[in-house]
């Protein structure tokens, strides 16, 4: 503040002084610099004390030395403002984060029903979006009125002190913005919450159209929300629109105003200087010092506006995440205490559970349930058998009535005991992106166990990450520690885990599925350098395997010096995959010149120009009438539904002019239809035995000559090298599977598969399958296959009371039948496994007599109880349910 | 233009494709897969889904039928060049009625499913013909069906 002052003060010494000569009215005289006086007050004697007597100085260096100052004040001023902004940037951040955490940790804790009714994506953009504000503003809360209002005191003090009146029409001024601009600032911020709340649905919906896109493509709706988005965004358009008219109003307002004042300035000052009451220095001091008033002055009425603005947002998000019933943050404290395994029983009294409709789902349901018993629950979709398996899960509370364990209450219960000795599975099988091995081990992650050796985080910390996480109130459990509870899965680390998951896999009989993933998988060999050499080894022994076997004739192997009739010619004459697929991709061939010079060096480009309108003309003649979504084009390979129509005028020209004539993007056109060609498949007989040498001539002056910036970009076929850029299966096979053997790739994949395990090469591919990325929500899987995961990762838990919510449901009877069966002789404690409890509400009622309790339901109640022995003769609504 | 020649004039011999027009055969053939089994092969098993049906080029096929689906099936028909086998299967979707195995090494056009149907309902005259073909077995069936009921009556009496 008062280097402030002295850059307001600085050029009206500087001007009146050395530049107008007050004080050096004689020649040779000069004037103290930095002399600093401490004066008493009257009443103490009025006395002088001199502390610095400072330098005299004659004009001119009197003159540098003053503007040296004011430069010197300058710099002081702008790193007070430079250190200060850091510092408000810093706080701002460090609030912004502990919002976001703190908002998705309350959505952590809200309860399962509310999620009903909130979009995932509503939320998203209130976490991150909505308060980013908020993170702004926080720095400019405390220190910009202070900052801004000492600047416009003191303009104002210095503008006081040089003149009261002018001084005077500054306050007047001030004061009309004052009360006029929050006036018309109402409004204003009115249509900002609506913007926001808007832009909120709007996050919304769009979340909505990308997880109902099916629906709508299968219904034509696209039009329709089209049209919905369209005016939601018109909306949004017009409350924007108004807010801007609104504010460039506003702006207009307070700029005439601020403008106002210098002219005030200027015809009464003038006045006063003509008189002489004010000098010339004074005046332009005043109006520079005005300059500065009205930036803070705007500064902050700005700051109110957008406080009560932020105040509105804040009270909006605060509504949103203020749930009734959020879970207290005791039950999720994590601990590393081991948690015992439960005994006893679960007593269930009087249990009714009423949905937020009214609906009743369980009404008055009593039964006792040992933690180890093996029992499991019947009745129709909705019957209050599924409500209840949720309820035990936690997943529901009861609206009435007790569940208890050991004469605990199961809600009560902290997250921890619940999450680690129940398990659950339900029908809806919602995974998070990740791999096959991690979303296994997803369960068992509770707390950090091991530290990391380092190997796992991608890039090194920010070394004040944990005091920063500290400073934000985040968490301080390390991401990057090995958080897989290892003991409660029955291993001692993770040199076992492997065997341990192969076993809960092989139970959901999912252990062939990985085996086909695996095969499907691309390794880089940088990433796996033995499996990727074990691979090419495995590649030269099924090489001789096939030679002296009856499937020698289902493969052909990729040969330099031999066409590969079950490849494309594209392959064939690359001789390899391309690498990025943008480049090297068939509809780019055509492009690349050093492809197409070789290809004319002997004509090829001719025969296979003909060979384009060939292909191009059946194609035509055999499609034409067709609409695009007709099956039989899913038969035409080497061109799209929408290409189909573009080749009629093509060929024409083409049959007109020949391939000299025609220019060179028909030529293209048609170029590239023969390279997605494969003989065996197509069979049009258009590749002959003698085209196929010209096409081996031109791979091998495609690779003499490469030039240097493809070479990268063509993964070519060497017996000696894994393929990065294949399946595993076909850097096994070093070739293709003929087309046209029925059962070829079977009989293959058998043969591969036993050379595998021949040569032990099991465990490594079951490994490369665990790697496997399931997709977003799984979705690279089919919904049985993440049923059996949810089933699998349930079991590798290792929880004493299994909760199944019809988890098979997308499984076909029998195979649920098996997979029951399995899981039923792991409860039971079979080759030496932990026992443990389970209740299956099951989807097919027969199975029911291999449990050894059973609960049946029916429109709600609980109505019968009893081993499936006992229910056959009493229980009538059994006998139907079973029959 | 000779292409897919051989594909199309096996397709035309079939009785019931016959009356297609020349260029829906060949489309048909284009889209079909030309595929041979090795002698012992099976084609499909009672009881699968049907998904396609097979015109036999060259070799020929026991047709294997078993009353329960498990039990030891019996040979009931065999099959020879041009006929049609899985064709009613891919109509409506029932599973397979027989097991079809190879007797000598086999040769065979499938036609998917999807194609025919299509095919199907773009075509009156075929779906006319198919018509026709279904009637034809029914009566024969029924014929054979009161055969053997006479035949089951008179040895019962007897």
């Amino acid at each position: 503040m008062p280097t402030y002052f002295l850059v307001l003060d600085l050029p009206v010494r500087i001007i009146n002084q050395p530049i107008q000569g007050v004080g050096f009215e004689i020649a040779g005289a000069t004037q103290q610099f930095l002399d600093f006086t401490l004066s008493l007050p009257g009443f103490l004697g009025g006395k002088e004390y001199v502390l610095f007597e400072g330098f005299e100085l004659e004009r001119w260096p009197y003159l540098i030395a003053l503007s040296t100052l004011f430069l010197g004040l300058v710099c002081v001023n702008g790193l007070f403002k430079f250190y200060i902004n850091t510092y408000k940037g810093r706080l701002g951040e460090r609030m912004l984060r502990r919002m976001r955490y703190q908002l998705t940790d309350r959505v952590l804790r809200f309860p399962i029903r509310h999620f009903k009714r909130v979009k995932g994506s509503e939320i998203a953009s209130m976490v991150k979006d909505e308060i980013e504000p908020f993170g702004e503003f926080i720095g400019d809360a405390f220190v910009q009125p202070v900052y801004l209002g000492g600047q416009a005191l003191v303009a104002f003090i210095f503008i006081l002190s040089q003149s009261f009146w002018l001084g005077m029409i500054a306050v007047a001024i001030i004061a009309i913005q004052v009360t006029l601009i929050p006036y018309l600032r109402r409004r204003v911020l009115e249509l900002g919450r609506m913007r926001q709340l808007t832009a909120r649905l709007l996050s919304g919906r769009i979340g909505e159209i990308v997880d109902g896109i099916s629906s709508i493509h299968v219904n034509d709706t696209s039009n329709y929300e089209r049209a919905e988005l369209s005016s939601r965004l018109s909306k949004i358009f017009f409350i924007r629109y108004e807010l801007y008219q609104r504010k460039f109003f506003i702006k207009f307002i307070n700029n005439f105003l601020a403008q106002l004042t210098p002219f005030l300035f200027y015809v009464v000052g003038g006045y006063f200087a003509i008189r002489g009451t004010l000098n010339v220095g004074q005046l332009i001091g005043v109006i520079n010092a005005y300059k500065d008033l009205p930036s803070p002055i705007n500064g902050l009425i700005m700051w109110d506006q957008k406080r009560v603005d932020i105040n509105i947002k804040y009270a909006q998000i605060v509504e949103q995440f203020n749930v009734k019933d959020i879970s207290d943050a005791e039950l999720q404290q994590h601990s590393y205490d081991p948690v015992e395994p439960l005994s006893g029983e679960i007593t269930v009294s009087n249990l009714t559970v009423i949905d937020d409709t009214g609906t009743a789902l369980v009404e008055d349901a009593d039964f006792t349930l040992g933690i180890n018993e093996i029992a499991c629950a019947i009745g129709p979709l909705g019957s209050g058998a599924g409500a209840t398996a949720d309820t035990l899960a936690g997943l529901m509370n009861p609206t009435s009535g007790r569940m208890s364990l050991n004469g605990r209450q199961l809600k009560d219960l902290p997250q921890r005991i619940r999450g680690r000795r129940f398990s659950y599975c339900g029908s809806d099988a919602y995974l998070p992106q990740s791999t096959l091995l991690d979303t296994l081990l997803y369960v068992n992650k509770h707390v950090p166990l091991r530290e990391t050796d380092g190997s796992n985080i991608p890039e090194p910390l920010h070394p004040k990450t944990q005091a920063e996480a500290k400073a934000s109130g985040n968490s301080l459990l390390d991401y990057y520690s090995d958080w897989v509870d290892y003991e409660a899965m029955g291993i001692s680390g993770p040199e076992e885990i492997y065997g341990k998951v192969r076993d809960v896999l092989d139970v959901v009989e999912m252990g062939e599925t990985v085996y086909e993933l695996a095969m499907r998988q691309t390794l880089d060999p940088k990433l796996h350098p033995e499996l990727t050499s074990k691979l090419v080894d495995m590649r030269k022994v099924l090489r001789e395997h096939i030679d002296d076997s009856e499937i020698s004739n289902l493969v052909e192997v990729w040969d330099w010096n031999g066409y590969n009739e079950h490849a494309t010619i594209a392959e064939n004459l690359l001789f390899g995959t391309a690498v990025e697929t943008d480049d090297v991709k068939s509809s780019q061939l055509v492009a690349n010149e050093y492809l197409r010079s070789v290809m004319k060096k002997d004509g090829l480009d001719e025969a296979m120009f003909e060979m384009g309108v060939e292909l191009a003309e059946t194609a035509i003649e055999l499609f034409a009438d067709l609409s695009p979504d007709n099956p039989f084009f899913e038969q035409l390979n080497f061109m799209t539904p929408e290409q189909l129509e573009l080749y009629g005028p093509i060929v024409s020209r083409a049959k007109e002019k020949g391939f000299e004539g025609i220019n060179e993007l028909d030529r293209r056109m048609l170029l590239r239809l023969p390279f997605d060609y494969v003989e065996p498949r197509n069979r049009l007989r258009l590749l002959d035995k003698k085209l196929q040498d010209r096409i081996l001539l031109a791979r091998h002056d495609f690779h003499k000559n490469l030039p240097l910036d493809m070479q990268g970009e063509i993964a070519v076929y060497e017996l000696n090298t894994y393929n990065a850029y294949n399946s595993v299966q076909d850097n096994i096979l070093f070739g293709r599977v003929a087309y046209g053997s029925s059962n070829g790739p079977e009989k293959v994949r058998a043969l591969i598969k036993a050379l595998l395990r021949k040569n032990g090469m099991d465990d490594d591919l079951f490994r490369a399958g665990l790697d496997f990325d399931i997709g977003t929500g799984g979705k690279r899987l089919s919904e049985a296959q993440r049923q059996r995961l949810i089933l699998a990762r349930g079991l590798l838990k290792g929880a004493d009371l299994m909760v199944i919510n019809r988890g098979l449901n997308a499984l076909d009877a029998k195979s649920q039948e098996v997979l029951i069966k399995k899981v039923l002789a792991r409860a039971r404690g079979e080759n030496g496994n932990k026992p443990f409890g389970l209740f299956w509400v099951l989807t097919s009622p027969r199975v029911a007599e291999a449990f050894d309790q059973v609960f049946v339901f029916r429109r709600q109640k609980l109505t019968a109880t009893g081993h499936s022995s006992i229910l056959e003769d009493s229980d009538d609504f059994y006998k139907q349910l079973v029959a | 233009m000779s292409k897919l020649k051989d594909e199309v004039d096996l397709l035309r011999s079939i009785p019931m494709l016959a009356n297609l027009p020349a260029n829906k055969l060949k489309l048909l053939a284009f889209a079909s897969d030309r595929v041979s089994y090795e002698k012992g092969d099976t084609l499909f098993h009672q009881g699968d889904d049907a998904d396609a049906a097979y015109i036999v080029i060259s070799g020929c096929a026991d047709v294997l039928v078993s009353a329960d689906g498990d039990s030891e099936a019996t040979a009931v028909a065999q099959l020879g060049p041009n006929s049609v086998i899985g064709d009613m299967a891919i109509l409506c979707d029932i599973p397979r009625t027989a097991t079809i195995r190879t007797c000598e090494k086999l040769d065979a056009l499938k036609i998917h499913k999807d194609h025919m149907l299509d095919m199907m309902k773009e075509s009156p005259t075929l779906a006319l013909a198919v018509l026709k073909e279904i009637v034809q077995r029914l009566a024969k069936t029924t014929q054979d069906l009161s055969e053997a009921r006479e035949e089951v009556a008179r040895l019962q009496t007897g």
